[in-house]
């Protein structure tokens, strides 16, 4: 049951891919932009190695329940974060792949590919920072929370000497998620 | 393919559960090796551990009895062990969080009474499996996850204790001189009552990170020149007051 | 009344934070100058957002070698002047029990929060549990009361801390924040205020610490330090303090009044909330987290025409068997779902009157899924 507007997004990878931080960056853009937000993270015994997840609930309107059950958009960026989550996706949800790292099922729900972790390795020279490169692909191809809540976010949630390097992934985000990129299922955004 | 250590490896575990650059996935190794050189039959021992990361090194990867305690008192449970079984081999493997904070007490007792037990403390300096808080062993200054200013204590040295307190053989070593560290581990246990081998090992995750030392191997090299090889002969000249000392502590 | 209204002191406004800063930042605003703790996953962040709140507001901060000496150095800072607390879990909650009890005897104010993890023993240290109810009441030996709050959101992560440390300080008992991992570790949107209603430690010069003449008093809260030569002992004591080893009713007096001026006010300490019980005949009884799973299910299952309701807990101690009692006049039957195999049920059965109580058990790691008390209570009805 999902309360009208309310948008139920998971972040899938590997522990060490900043799950986490994509899933806070978002959840608290979503509370400046005067939204309701709830977050809650798993991840498995291995600091690095093991299906991480971050899921975030935003709603207009205080959340009763605030875990995610089955969600609006699914950002896969590892192989085994997209095979954890594919089924736990509402009908007519979105997935969102990393296309060079996700492969996903051909029959699979409504789905766009970006290149992300080349962008953040080639563009940015940075591999770390594709998890807030997600952040603006997924808020800008979702529309769903504003650009100067997004910078705001990251100004808060990440440490000063990583701060410009984390800013300029977001807007690598938005621009890729404003313009789309080549998918696997052959549409746009 | 076969691995030397094979034999010494419980079949059902695929991987350590270290991150990458961890220390103690070379001192589980090295222990293994310790005990093939002595040419000791492993089923005779014990391994008894507490609760971080470096209490995973025994359990569940070594093919032997492995007793998993609770945070601080694997010398403890080793004491009854071995005191109701002195057949047994015992060896305490675990961190310097576990057996020199909370586990303080239980340490310098089983070296007071000299209980037939060797002890071999991971120190990574800080508190990793629970995220990175300060430790006892902590070098003063140090950023932690409750140190954001740094460290305002200084640390214990575990070795001066553990001596004082009444230890038959103690050394320090560390995993950047993995032979050196067979010998002293081999002598701590062909010893007979108490003995104690700090390791240092570096934490490139927790403490690495919070200290400006982002990689494994920038974390190791930290460690390589924080360390002095100890002159029996008394104490080096003059020296940094976070520097340790590697070798034997003697009488006097 | 020694209640004030004071600025917290830390930011007001729409906030995106998660259980444990909440109840951390509640610390603050409540007034709580000390802590000492100890690591343990899953409430570390309250002591490690304390490290950096205190020494900003002047107060102090120790990491202790371990959950013993926390609680201990806690009791220490208390009787010293300040409001003081720790943080931890199961495995430290077990370890501090004598000196909870060393508080309670001595009516040493002070503030536990347990962020429950999947028990026993060090058990699933990473994953959610509910198994604590009984250990925070009855952990220690012999005869006391504590209060114990039980939050279900973010948001009285923060309320109920400030709540806390407001009961400690009236009652001069040990208060427990009983929080779980999935709160600690949720964030959510907390509108925090810029101000909160405080108790004031109650001093009250020339009057014995350790005894009131009505036998369910609050004695005065005096500190080191003022010139009261204060004998603090965990021993058996009469009002001034001397111990009274050897008297009967020097114990008995004690031990009675420790028990009676907690539960002489339970009108006061009984907080819950109640959704749709005027006409249910099945009502779920619930607290903290499982409450957000079990709130969801019931309207799911009013939607589909059931005649379901729930009561909330919110004081798990103590324990407010007539809010129980009062439901189960009616014809109802109750549905206890919980992170535990029924500590909770086990009460509620014992205030029912006989009516049928069904515990939901699950002790698995997670949290309860509305889907599980959905299909529990469409059983029942």
């Amino acid at each position: 049951m999902a309360d009208l507007m309310t948008h139920d997004v998971r972040f899938a990878g590997l522990g060490g891919q900043g799950v986490v931080l994509a899933g806070l960056v978002l959840g608290h853009a979503a509370v400046l932009d005067g939204l309701y937000a709830s977050g809650a993270s798993s991840y498995g015994a291995q600091a690095r190695g093991s299906v991480a997840l971050a899921e975030v609930r935003l709603s207009d309107e205080p959340i009763d329940y605030p875990h995610v059950e089955d969600a609006d958009l699914l950002v896969a960026l590892s192989q085994e974060g997209y095979e954890a989550c594919r089924d736990r996706l509402r009908e007519g949800g979105l997935v969102l792949h990393d296309l060079g790292l996700v492969k996903t099922a051909d029959d699979g729900p409504r789905q766009q590919g970006y290149d992300v972790a080349a962008v953040a390795r080639d563009e940015l020279d940075s591999a770390q920072v594709a998890n807030v490169v997600w952040v603006g692909v997924a808020a800008a191809a979702t529309g769903w929370i504003g650009d100067d809540a997004l910078r705001e976010a990251v100004r808060l949630r990440v440490p000063e000497r990583f701060l410009e390097l984390n800013l300029r992934a977001l807007e690598k985000g938005l621009e890729l998620g404003r313009c789309g990129v080549k998918t696997k299922d052959g549409g746009g955004t | 393919m076969v691995r030397a250590l094979d034999h010494h490896l419980r079949p059902e575990v695929k991987a350590t559960p270290f991150c990458p650059g961890c220390g103690h996935g070379i001192l589980l190794g090295l222990i293994l090796r310790t005990i093939d050189a002595l040419e000791w039959d492993i089923g005779e021992m014990l391994f008894v551990s507490g609760i971080g990361c470096a209490a995973w090194i025994p359990s569940p990867n070594y093919k032997a009895d492995t007793l998993h305690t609770l945070h601080g008192r694997a010398v403890a449970f080793a004491t009854g062990a071995k005191l109701a079984n002195p057949a047994l081999k015992v060896l305490v493997v675990s961190g310097d969080g576990d057996l020199a904070s909370i586990g303080g007490n239980h340490l310098i007792h089983a070296a007071r009474r000299g209980i037939d037990l060797t002890v071999v403390c991971a120190n990574n300096q800080i508190y990793g499996m629970t995220g990175g808080q300060v430790a006892p062993t902590t070098p003063k200054g140090s950023r932690t996850a409750t140190t954001a200013d740094g460290n305002p204590y200084p640390p214990f040295d575990l070795c001066k204790l553990v001596k004082a307190a009444g230890a038959t053989y103690v050394a320090r070593g560390s995993v950047l001189r993995p032979y050196k560290l067979m010998d002293e581990i081999g002598k701590a246990l062909t010893t007979p009552s108490f003995s104690f081998v700090e390791v240092l090992s570096p934490c490139p995750t927790q403490y690495g990170r919070r200290n400006r030392l982002d990689t494994p191997a920038a974390a190791m090299d930290e460690i390589r020149d924080r360390c002095r090889v100890r002159v029996e002969a008394g104490e080096a000249g003059s020296c940094a007051a976070d520097m340790l000392f590697l070798g034997e502590y003697g009488d006097g | 009344m020694p209640y004030s209204t004071t600025p917290t002191g830390v930011p007001a406004g729409h906030r995106y934070m998660s259980g444990n800063e909440a109840a951390a930042e509640a610390a603050i605003a409540a007034g709580c100058r000390f802590y000492a703790g100890y690591p343990i996953t899953p409430s570390s962040e309250i002591m490690e957002n304390l490290a950096k709140l205190l020494p900003a507001h002047d107060g102090a901060f120790i990491q202790m070698e371990d959950e013993i000496g926390s609680i201990s150095a806690v009791c220490g800072a208390s009787w010293s002047g300040a409001k003081a607390m720790t943080a931890t879990s199961g495995p430290g909650v077990s370890l501090m029990q004598e000196c909870l009890g060393y508080a309670a005897f001595t009516e040493t104010p002070l503030v536990v929060v347990d962020v429950q993890r999947a028990g026993p023993s060090t058990g699933q240290a990473t994953k959610v549990g509910g198994g604590d109810i009984m250990t925070v009441k009855y952990g220690s030996h012999g005869d006391y009361q504590v209060v114990a709050f039980a939050p279900w959101s973010v948001a009285e992560m923060f309320s109920l801390t400030v709540e806390a440390f407001n009961a400690a300080e009236m009652l001069r008992v040990p208060a427990f924040v009983l929080a779980e991992e999935a709160t600690g570790h949720l964030f959510e949107r907390v509108d925090t205020p810029s101000e909160v209603r405080v108790y004031d430690r109650d001093y009250r010069p020339g009057e014995p610490p350790f005894d009131t003449p009505e036998p369910d008093g609050v004695p005065s809260m005096p500190r080191f330090g003022q010139g009261e030569n204060l004998l603090v002992t965990g021993s058996t004591h009469n009002g001034p303090g001397f111990r009274k080893v050897e008297d009967p009713e020097v114990h008995d007096r004690l031990v009675r009044r420790l028990n009676r001026k907690v539960l002489a006010r339970k009108a006061e300490l009984c907080r819950y909330e109640t959704h749709f019980v005027e006409d249910a005949r099945l009502v779920v009884v619930a607290n903290g987290f499982t409450a957000r799973s079990a709130l969801r299910a019931v309207k799911l299952a009013r939607q589909a025409g059931l005649p379901v309701g729930m009561l909330r807990l919110i004081t798990i101690w103590p324990f407010c068997r007539e809010i129980v009692e009062e439901i189960a006049a009616r014809d109802v039957r109750f549905l206890v779902p919980e992170m535990n195999l029924g500590q909770v049920a086990d009460m509620v059965r014992a205030a029912s009157s006989g009516r049928p109580v069904e515990a939901l058990g699950q002790v698995n790691g997670k949290t309860i899924a509305p889907a599980s008390i959905l299909q529990a209570i469409e059983g029942i009805l």
